[in-house]
């Protein structure tokens, strides 16, 4: 089928609406329908041009020929009276009778079509324009789409942005606070506030400096007394202005007025002239704004802290937290620190003081021995000539008061050791009977002059060796039994001794010392422990002493761990004990107690029968307890009419009595009459042998024997079972003076005190000694250069060179190939600290001032012994053999009939017996006891012939004769003189041995 | 659905139920998505998820949320710069209503993934037409009934709306009657 187009009017309307057909004059023919719609005053006969604009192409004209050269052409009308573009093309050729223009409206956005009040009615239904009209709105909804989201991602990367920014603020503001803390913490330390507050206050005002970031920190005090502000410590200031700028507190200005707030104040008005609101000092350094706040103490405000900018600055809530803050802390800190000066100030004064003061009374010690050398030993040797009674009582006067002077400096000399902690005890083992019956036997002659019964009980379970300052204990002892027998008459005085062993290998002892004497009232108890302090002003008065002793005591109980207390009741007596713990000796047999026999002696024991007559009182109470503990059969009775029907009894049955015990019986003459009786009828009462309790120095009844008070274990022992005990009294007759001790001995003698010089060239001479003088220590030197000394005495304290670096020279010039010589230092300082320095700088021993006869001639005794064979003009009497020959072996062996092993036995049983005796010898010139003394030289004496123990046996029997008289001048150099050969004797054994 | 439809389903429970209530539907629904572009094709699912998530979050029936999204689409689409072509399509309800199809299809050009439903025009009178609604997706034809009763406001004319054939009640397709009232 062929096509041929037939459209009729309504249908080419319907597909081109917007048509145009014009005359090619010009003129319109005809318009479609929508077009007439939009303008219904396009009519046949208008002009194009008037009607229309032609927009593209810009200058075609309409033209047949033209339009069919160029039909591809697409033409924009305007319509000129609405401005609605038409779009399209131009059909037209010279066949044609007019051009058409099928064009259609052209829109650029949607809202356009508004305006024109066009429909999709209106166009054809192939016109795409609505679709490019909904294309367009797409595109501009993902336009606004897509600036929607740019901007909202603005805004995102806005609020980005924001939160950053507050973020890095916040953490640049948290890391101010962090470091603000650090620092307000680094303020609160304890180690800030243990620094002096100078310190202190420079740390502060640094640490308020930098967390604040201020150019200046100020602190400002209130002058005591005054109402003036001074700086008183800061950061960022000039150098050198602490403590010059003062400022008014009632000026009203920036300082003033924070000192008066009770909250920060801030100054930072600029334009308010700070400068003039400030003190010159932070004026000079052009501070512009300022925030201080009051530190206040307990009393209210003491200072300002204040800081300063050259900036101006609007200081915030936070700064003004901070500063307040740190003010409180401040404040704090600067109180506390001050409280705590102000308690080391009065502490160290208090402890200066204190020293000062032991300083003052050691030194006082030291002053007064000195003349103390004079007055002693130049009384010594006047005694040493012929006086009359007269003179020989007045010096004797003079020496009992020097030595009684010595006594009060030995013990200020102790208490100020004890206070400036220079007390140091002695760890040896002692023999803690020995210890005990030492100190007793310091006393018992005083106890008997006021009519004491003195007694001792003694556990007999304590062990009996321990491990201790056995010279301080005894010296506690001797202080409270002295106070005890002095504060008592004619009553009783008791020491009671327990030691009981305690865990690991240690003791608790246990000692208390009664008494019935005055007793102390309560008030005062507390106060006698002190220096100085007696129980009252009367005390002192009646009974004298330096108020010292118990104090002392208590200082040596507490150095070994205890304390002493007092129990005691005015006019009833007073008892004081104490408690130490002190280690077993393990030197001897741990089971050994203070009463312990050993199984022989036991079973004698056993065979004992004892009977005690009237065991009332407690040296009574005490012998019964040890002999029970030894296993004695002990009978008991009260009266003494009992004993003869007791004993006939006991002989009765075949068991007769061995010894009966009784009281002093000089108080109960009574008892004579039964003594008397049973001697005279041994048949009826057997023989017993009956022993006597009586005080030192009290000669008895004279009819039995006699045994000391206190009772000694060791005594009571060989009362019940040797017939004749060795420490029975006898009364003998009196014997001569003692001799010198000449040893003659080179000595050189460096001193620079005149006095001493005389004493000890005096003393010295006597001694046979050939000495020579020099005064200071460069002397000496050259003086040991020179020519050879067996011996010299240096004094410490010398002009020129002193005694220890002329000792060191003299030991180095020895080192050159000089022989060794023996140099005793001499110093009146008597602390440990000296003897130290004196063997440090080579000395061989030391001699506290002031110079005792005595302790020099045991000096020489001692220190000529290490000079052997080379002592010059060797005196035997005395001291002259030399230790190679001190043991004669053939002659020892030939008294014992050549058995070599009986002289071994016997040297052994002299070795360990000795020292013992040597010891009581000792003892008994300390206590001035010549009995005592005697006996142990005769002992000794019997001791050293059997082993041809020459020297000792020689020296001892001089010793036992003097003693004899009661003299005891002399005997403790004798005694020293003992101990010398006593020593030299056992080194000769030793070589022997070898 | 174009995000168009999104956006407008958040500008109705926006306006309807403020922000706060629209972000949380849209945290609950789980879409994973903060914000729609208008021109980008999502999965229907995430329209699908928003209503019913809505439905649960404001206790309200789908259908009525889905209607009462149809009648604020037509408003929605104006405001969002369609007015002129609203304008365009029909200067009466019927005579948009007549070109409501075409509309669809034209707008293929400007959204070439957009899968429209068709709107059949049935002219029974002057006063009654009858919608024929077809579409690839279930469910939506509560969102027709809103749309005519929006346009009807839009077009400031009393019409009374009948379903009168369901798709889910066995129908070839989904019928309105719309009946211009005085």
């Amino acid at each position: 089928m062929s096509f041929s187009l037939s459209l009729d009017r309504d249908q080419f309307d319907e597909a081109f609406p917007f048509f145009i057909a014009v005359s090619w004059s010009g003129e319109l023919l005809e318009v479609g329908a929508g077009l007439k719609k939009f303008d219904p005053l396009l009519t046949a006969g208008t002009n194009l041009d008037d009607a229309f604009e032609q927009i593209r192409p810009v200058s075609q004209k309409l033209d047949p020929e033209v339009l069919s050269r160029n039909r591809r052409a697409v033409y924009m009308l305007r319509h000129r009276t609405s401005g609605l573009l038409l779009r399209g093309q131009v059909m037209g050729n010279l066949a044609m009778p007019y051009a058409l223009f099928l064009v259609s409206p052209w829109f650029q956005n949607p809202e356009e079509i508004e305006g024109f009040g066009i429909s999709l009615n209106d166009l054809a239904v192939h016109d795409p324009l609505a679709d490019y009209l909904l294309l367009i709105q797409a595109n501009r909804v993902a336009l606004q789409d897509a600036k929607n989201l740019a901007s909202k991602l603005e805004e995102q990367r806005l609020e980005l942005s924001n939160a950053l920014t507050s973020l890095r603020e916040t953490k640049e503001a948290l890391g101010v606070r962090l470091r603000q803390q650090g620092l307000l913490s680094e303020l609160s330390s304890e180690a800030l506030q243990k620094i002096g507050v100078r310190d202190l206050m420079a740390r502060t005002t640094e640490i308020v400096k930098e967390a604040l970031g201020a150019d200046i920190t100020t602190i400002f005090e209130v002058e005591p007394g005054s109402h003036v502000l001074v700086l008183r410590g800061g950061s960022g200031l000039a150098e050198g202005v602490v403590g010059r700028s003062r400022v008014s507190l009632r000026d009203g200005r920036f300082l003033s007025e924070v000192f008066n707030a009770s909250k920060p104040v801030s100054h930072n008005q600029v334009a308010a002239d700070i400068e003039a609101d400030l003190p010159p000092i932070l004026t000079f350094h052009e501070v512009r704004s300022g925030l201080g706040v009051a530190l206040n103490g307990d009393q209210g405000p003491f200072g300002v802290l204040a800081l300063f900018c050259k900036e101006p600055r609007q200081f915030t809530e936070d700064d003004e937290g901070f500063l307040r803050m740190a003010g409180f802390i401040i404040s704090r800190a600067m109180q506390a620190t001050l409280d705590t000066q102000l308690l080391n100030d009065a502490r160290t004064s208090a402890e200066e003081s204190d020293k000062a003061k032991s300083e003052f009374l050691a030194n006082m010690s030291h002053e007064l021995r000195t003349p103390m050398n004079g007055i002693i030993g130049l009384s010594e040797l006047v005694l040493e000539e012929e006086l009359d009674e007269r003179h020989r009582s007045y010096i004797e006067s003079i020496l009992e008061s020097g030595v009684i002077l010595l006594e009060l400096l030995n013990d200020l000399l102790d208490l100020s050791k004890a206070s400036s902690g220079k007390f140091q005890l002695d760890e040896f083992e002692f023999d803690l009977v020995e210890c005990v019956q030492g100190a007793i036997r310091v006393v018992e002659y005083r106890a008997v002059e006021n009519g004491i019964d003195l007694a001792l009980s003694m556990a007999p379970e304590s062990p009996r060796w321990l491990v201790g300052d056995a010279g301080r204990l005894r010296q506690v002892l001797v202080n409270l039994l002295g106070n005890a027998v002095k504060f008592t008459k004619g009553g009783d005085v008791e020491v009671v001794v327990n030691a009981i062993p305690s865990a690991g290998s240690t003791a608790s002892l246990q000692i208390s010392i009664s008494d019935t004497g005055i007793g102390i009232a309560e008030h005062r108890q507390a106060q006698i422990f002190k220096s100085f302090v007696q129980a009252d002003e009367v005390t002192n008065r009646m009974f004298g002493g330096t108020g010292l002793g118990l104090a002392i005591s208590q200082q040596i109980v507490n150095e070994m761990g205890g304390v002493i207390r007092v129990k005691s009741e005015e006019g009833v007596g007073s008892t004081f004990s104490f408690e130490v713990i002190l280690k077993l000796g393990d030197g001897h047999d741990r089971e050994s107690s203070v009463s312990t026999v050993d199984a022989e002696l036991r079973s004698e024991f056993e065979q004992k029968k004892v009977l005690v007559v009237g065991a009332d009182t407690k040296n009574m109470a005490a012998a019964l307890t040890y002999l029970r503990f030894w296993g004695c059969e002990v009978s008991q009775v009260s009266d003494p009419e009992e004993v003869p029907r007791v004993l006939e009894a006991a002989r009765m049955a075949g068991k007769p009595v061995d010894r009966v015990l009784v009281d002093d019986i000089s108080h109960q003459p009574l008892q004579l009459k039964w003594i008397r009786a049973v001697r005279g009828d041994p048949d009826r009462f057997g023989s017993p042998g009956v022993t006597e309790l009586v005080p030192i120095g009290n000669t008895g009844c004279g009819e039995c024997e006699r045994l000391g008070k206190p009772i000694d274990v060791d005594s009571l022992q060989e009362a019940v079972l040797v017939s004749s005990p060795s420490n029975i009294e006898t009364v003998e007759g009196l014997g001569s003076s003692p001799g010198a001790l000449p040893v003659s001995l080179s000595v050189l003698l460096v001193e620079d005190n005149e006095v001493n010089i005389k004493l000890a060239l005096r003393i010295l001479e006597k001694a046979g000694c050939e000495v020579q003088v020099e005064r200071n220590g460069e002397l000496a030197v050259e003086a040991v250069a020179a020519r050879t000394f067996d011996l010299i005495f240096m004094d410490l304290r010398m002009p020129v060179v002193d005694g220890l670096e002329a000792t060191r020279r003299i030991r180095a010039l020895e080192e050159d190939g000089e022989e060794h010589t023996t140099i005793i230092g001499m110093t009146a300082n008597a602390l440990n600290r000296d003897r130290e320095m004196c063997l440090a700088a080579g000395m061989d021993d030391y001699l506290a001032k002031p110079v005792r006869v005595r302790e020099v001639r045991e000096v020489l005794m001692k220190w000529s012994g290490d000079l052997g064979s080379d002592l010059s003009g060797s005196n035997t009497e005395a001291r002259g053999v030399s230790a190679e020959h001190a043991f004669d072996i053939d002659l020892a062996l030939s008294r014992m009939e050549g058995d070599r092993e009986l002289l071994g036995i016997a040297l052994q049983a002299f070795r360990e017996t000795a020292p013992g005796i040597l010891e009581e010898m000792r003892e008994a010139c300390a206590a001035k006891d010549a009995s005592r003394l005697h006996l142990a030289a005769h002992s000794l004496k019997g001791a050293a012939g059997a082993v041809c123990a020459v020297e000792v046996e020689k020296i001892s029997s001089r010793l036992e004769a003097t003693s004899h008289t009661g003299d005891l001048d002399g005997s403790e150099d004798m005694v020293a003189a003992i101990e010398g050969s006593l020593s030299d004797f056992m080194s000769a054994v030793d070589s022997v041995d070898q | 659905m174009y995000g168009l439809v999104n956006k407008a389903v958040k500008g109705l429970i926006c306006e309807r139920y403020g922000e706060e209530t629209w972000n949380r539907i849209l945290e609950e629904s789980g879409v994973g998505v903060t914000d729609f572009v208008a021109m980008q094709a999502y999965d229907d699912k995430v329209t699908l998820d928003l209503v019913a998530t809505a439905s649960r979050v404001l206790d309200a029936p789908a259908e009525a949320l889905l209607e009462a999204f149809g009648e604020y689409w037509t408003i929605y689409t104006a405001e969002e710069g369609y007015g002129s072509l609203l304008e365009m399509t029909g200067n009466t309800l019927t005579e948009f209503l007549a070109n409501l199809d075409n509309l669809h299809t034209r707008v293929s050009l400007a959204m070439p993934e957009l899968r429209p439903p068709s709107f059949e025009y049935e002219e029974v009178s002057e006063r009654l037409a009858r919608i024929h609604y077809r579409s690839e997706r279930e469910g939506l034809s509560p969102m027709v009934v809103g749309l005519l009763k929006g346009l009807a406001v839009r077009f400031n004319t009393s019409v009374d709306i009948k379903h009168v054939e369901d798709r889910s009640s066995g129908s070839e397709h989904d019928v309105f009657e719309v009946r211009v009232l005085d």
